[in-house]
């Protein structure tokens, strides 16, 4: 482990256990953090992240029984409150995603340690980038500890040199970065570090044919009021495009770009201001479409929480499509569900079930089944996976585009993640500022943004912060039959990474692919995309110190994207052993890809700010671009501005 | 509703203390233990013959209690009823018609400032009474239930589950009946109740200041008025129509806020 770089022990967690209203949250927690070290701590949702967060930041709900020891400096936490408020407001500072304060005030406290709890849900990715660039380098610069949680294990990689992953309570992994992100040993990093894999387009896509919908010119303002005066705000001017059918089109923009509304409005919720749509030639400006047109387009929302009604169960509310269609009898209405169930791969016992007693997950693949038990035309998605930590969110997509390749959907889906888009995505539009800047296949796009839009967009993803050496890969190529072969693919994986750690063992030093480069401020777009294509035996590489940041291998150079249709069947990548980050990473993006295994001298890692302390021999640590990634939002549903205080 | 309404403790607490101060109320109309007008020994102790007390005129003050609650009671369902059938509606029509929110009539500033102006208002266009008591607690009332409706309203629209039921097809008024009634039910019968409560609190202000009923008339406010002199020699007469009131608005306001809390995030 990481022992000997810890210079000199700030906090450490002895045995230490968390029980909570008689759940154990925590047990056998251990860990020591050095001075100015960084560390990040990672796990799926339930792993007892925040509560590890809590438990280092001294901030421990009432009634949370604690044994074990938790000392800082040596010294144990206090028992009292009065003390570890004492001790919240001076040496430890805690950032969440809930308590977002600045963080040059935190920082101007010079705490010894600054813990961060998913301090980027909710955010977008260039946002997140941001944030985490500007955590790291401070911290690096006042020589703060830093302690990061994260559901998401590239944000762990990407700000610290040491993982240690959590699940079930406990530390299942604890180890430089590199060799835990490279050879996870558990299951549970596994499924964190597939995540990040996303084995997706593994299938053979429908032909695309004529214009299934077109959009003409379409604007859309909000809250304009000719009595009050007011002007609105603009939400979409002058939007076109079409989808054909078959076709997967993908509508990437930040927050805030209009690409709900736009969705919505296709959907038929709202009504543009200006333009109107055609779906399959019949004219309409949005909540004025026809039953059969209702009938042709289906929709899923972003949160599937909100999507179904919490006070009927299941079954009810996916009935309600077919209402569309009241010749059907109740018998074809229930095959319909039970197909509809059996294509997301969920049985018939869920009908009966309220919709609180499934994860998000669960929730959003039954808002898939709903969106398909009507036959319809076109799925319209807004951001389904908005909700979703990466582990969930990987499965949810490979999922989808099976179930798109096996009911020849034609497809329209929105997200602010580029990623996603690709994994899902024949061609993309970029919506900025409610107007379509940019189209293309989305590797085009990452490779050549001509807007600044696009360009922000692709940059934020992150660079994979491991160069697994690339073994050849088995090319599968797939047959149309698809459920069959994505299973097979999805087993094949698993077997792999299984048999990583042995395989590992052989291999020469790992090396070190990342250098921790904090880069205060927005990163450069110079961002290799694909850094995760190094081919370059890792050995070579270890040399590289910590003062040199830039001999990481070089990633490929953006694979050139084929040209025309998808329809070639993609070859896929299927996992070729350890990791041949490239096939699996990059497949997605339509048959475009092709991994040249060769190096090309990347642009840049960027930044060269040395790398430093942390790495410890040859270790260098990641840059900061990949800061991004948008971690599962944990974004508060609760909307609801109450009137309680009415009446006295 | 996963969760009946009748397996929440403290509801049920606070409904049947409502109900067993409301109850022999109104069942005074029939009962009481002497006639109101019933004259006996002034300002007798509470013992066996009186439970507690008579008042300067020699009334016993149970009976009184439970004739003036009745009174204060009536009135206040009244001036909800018309609080509701005015304010639904209208909150209705104001979240349908996009009608711009009107922020000042959510607070308690914003209703009891109102309520008190219209009864001297009120009073001083007419004489003091029912009438007044009962438009100077539905009227501001109406205001608030407006507003609260129609925030309501407005929020449960845009559920998503709601624009699902409308992409699915359903007509406004299917979807309505299905997804946003009974979740707005139980919520606007909380905001009844809590009215209800402040009516009761009002109608014992009202009266005591001279702004509602006045004597002979009695109610938990004329009560509380006549008793005022005596308040050091004989406290019982202030204190019994005191906190009945003052126990009765507290378990509406805990029904209602059970009613309604229940029923939030969802």
């Amino acid at each position: 482990m990481t022992v000997e770089t810890v210079p000199e022990t700030l906090l450490e967690a002895d045995r230490l256990a968390v029980t909570l209203g008689g759940r154990t949250l925590l047990q056998e927690i251990g860990l020591r953090l050095g001075k100015g070290e960084a560390l990040a701590i990672v796990g799926e949702a339930g792993s007892g992240k925040s509560m590890l967060a809590k438990s280092l930041a001294a901030l421990l709900p009432e009634g949370a029984q604690v044994t074990g020891r938790l000392t800082l400096s040596g010294a144990a936490y206090p028992d009292h409150e009065r003390g570890r408020a004492a001790l919240r407001g001076k040496r430890i500072a805690y950032l969440s995603a809930r308590v977002r304060q600045p963080l040059e005030a935190l920082l101007a406290r010079k705490p010894d340690v600054l813990i961060c709890d998913e301090v980027t849900a909710n955010l977008d990715p260039s946002e997140q980038r941001d944030l985490l660039g500007a955590i790291v380098a401070q911290c690096r610069m006042a020589g703060i500890s830093l302690v990061v949680l994260s559901r998401d294990i590239r944000l762990g990689a990407a700000v610290a040199p040491r993982l240690v992953v959590l699940s079930e309570g406990r530390i299942v992994e604890d180890g430089p970065t590199s060799e835990v992100s490279e050879r996870p040993r558990h299951e549970a990093t596994q499924r964190l570090v597939a995540a990040e894999r996303p084995r997706t387009r593994t299938l053979m896509r429908p032909p695309i044919g004529d214009p299934l919908l077109e959009v003409n010119g379409l604007s859309k303002r909000f809250g304009a009021n000719v009595l009050l005066r007011q002007a609105g705000k603009t939400a979409l001017s002058g939007v076109s495009f079409s989808v054909r059918r078959g076709e997967a089109v993908g509508l990437v923009g930040a927050a805030g770009s209009g690409k709900s509304t736009l969705l919505r409005l296709v959907a038929g919720l709202g009504r543009a201001s200006i333009g109107h749509m055609l779906f399959n030639r019949e004219r309409y400006r949005g909540s004025d479409l026809t039953p059969e047109g209702l009938a042709g387009i289906s929709f899923v929302f972003p949160d599937p929480r909100g999507a179904f009604n919490p006070d009927l169960p299941i079954g009810v509310s996916m009935t309600e499509p077919l209402r569309l269609e009241q010749q059907l009898l109740v018998e074809e209405q229930a095959d319909r569900l039970v197909e509809a169930l059996r294509v997301v791969e969920l049985g018939p016992w869920v009908l009966g079930e309220l919709p609180g007693a499934f994860s998000v997950l669960e929730l959003q693949r039954l808002a898939l089944a709903r969106a398909l038990v009507g036959r319809p035309k076109l799925m319209v998605l807004d951001e389904p996976t908005a909700e979703m930590d990466p582990v969930a969110r990987s499965a949810f997509l490979v999922l989808f585009n099976r179930v798109r390749a096996d009911q020849g959907l034609t497809v329209l889906f929105g997200s602010r993640d580029f990623e996603v888009i690709r994994q899902v995505a024949d061609r993309t539009l970029v919506i900025d500022a409610g107007q379509i800047v940019e189209g293309g296949k989305p590797g085009q796009l990452a490779e050549a943004p001509q807007h600044a839009a696009t360009a922000r967009l692709v940059a934020a993803r992150y660079p994979d912060p491991y160069v697994p050496p690339v073994v050849e890969a088995p090319v599968v190529v797939e047959a149309p039959v698809v459920s069959e072969t994505a299973v097979a693919a999805e087993e094949a994986i698993a077997a792999i990474s299984a048999a990583i750690p042995a395989e590992a063992a052989s291999e020469p030093v790992p090396e070190p692919q990342s250098i921790f480069v904090p880069e205060p401020g927005p990163v450069s777009e110079t961002e290799p995309m694909l850094t995760k294509a190094k081919t370059e035996p890792p050995a070579v590489v270890v040399e590289a110190t910590a003062m040199e940041p830039e001999p990481e291998p070089e990633p490929i150079p953006e694979p050139k994207p084929v040209p025309e249709l998808a329809s070639e069947p993609d070859p896929v990548p299927v996992p070729a052993p350890v990791t041949e980050p490239v096939v699996v990473a990059e497949a997605p993006s339509a048959g475009e890809d092709t991994p040249t295994p060769k190096a090309a001298p990347e642009v840049a890692t960027p930044s060269v700010e040395a790398a430093d302390e942390h790495a410890e021999g040859g270790k260098a640590d990641d840059a900061v671009e990949r800061l991004d990634g948008d971690a599962g939002r944990a974004r508060r549903v609760t909307g609801n501005p109450e009137w309680e205080g009415d009446l006295n | 509703m996963t969760r009946r309404w009748w397996h929440d403790g403290a509801l049920v607490a606070a409904l049947l203390l409502a109900a067993a101060i409301a109850i022999p109320a109104l069942m005074s109309a029939a009962w009481t233990p002497y006639a109101e007008t019933a004259l006996g020994a002034p300002l007798a102790d509470a013992g066996a013959d009186h439970w507690l007390g008579t008042d300067r005129a020699g009334r016993d003050v149970l009976s009184a209690l439970l004739v003036g609650t009745r009174a204060t009671v009536l009135t206040s369902l009244f001036a909800g009823l018309i609080g509701l059938l005015i304010g639904v509606p209208a909150g209705v029509l104001a979240s349908l018609g996009g009608w711009p929110q009107a922020k000042s009539w959510h607070s308690v500033a914003g209703f009891v400032a109102p309520a008190l102006l219209m009864a001297v208002v009120l009073t001083a266009l007419g004489s003091p009474g029912l009438v007044t008591v009962i438009l100077s607690v539905a009227l501001p009332g109406a205001l608030v239930v407006t507003e609260a409706t129609r925030q309501d309203l407005d929020r449960l629209r845009q559920r998503d589950f709601v624009s699902a039921a409308r992409l699915a097809g359903l007509s406004a008024v299917s979807a309505a009946q299905r997804h946003v009634v009974p979740k707005l039910l139980p919520r606007l019968i909380g905001l009844g109740l809590r009215l209800l409560a402040a009516a009761v609190l009002l109608e014992m202000t009202l009266s005591y200041g001279g702004l509602g009923f006045a004597p002979p008339t009695i109610s938990l406010g004329v009560m509380l008025q006549e008793a005022q002199g005596l308040l050091q020699l004989k406290p019982l007469p202030a204190l019994a129509p005191g906190l009945v009131g003052l126990v009765l608005a507290l378990a509406l306001n805990v029904a209602a806020l059970r009613l309604i809390g229940a029923r939030r995030d969802r």
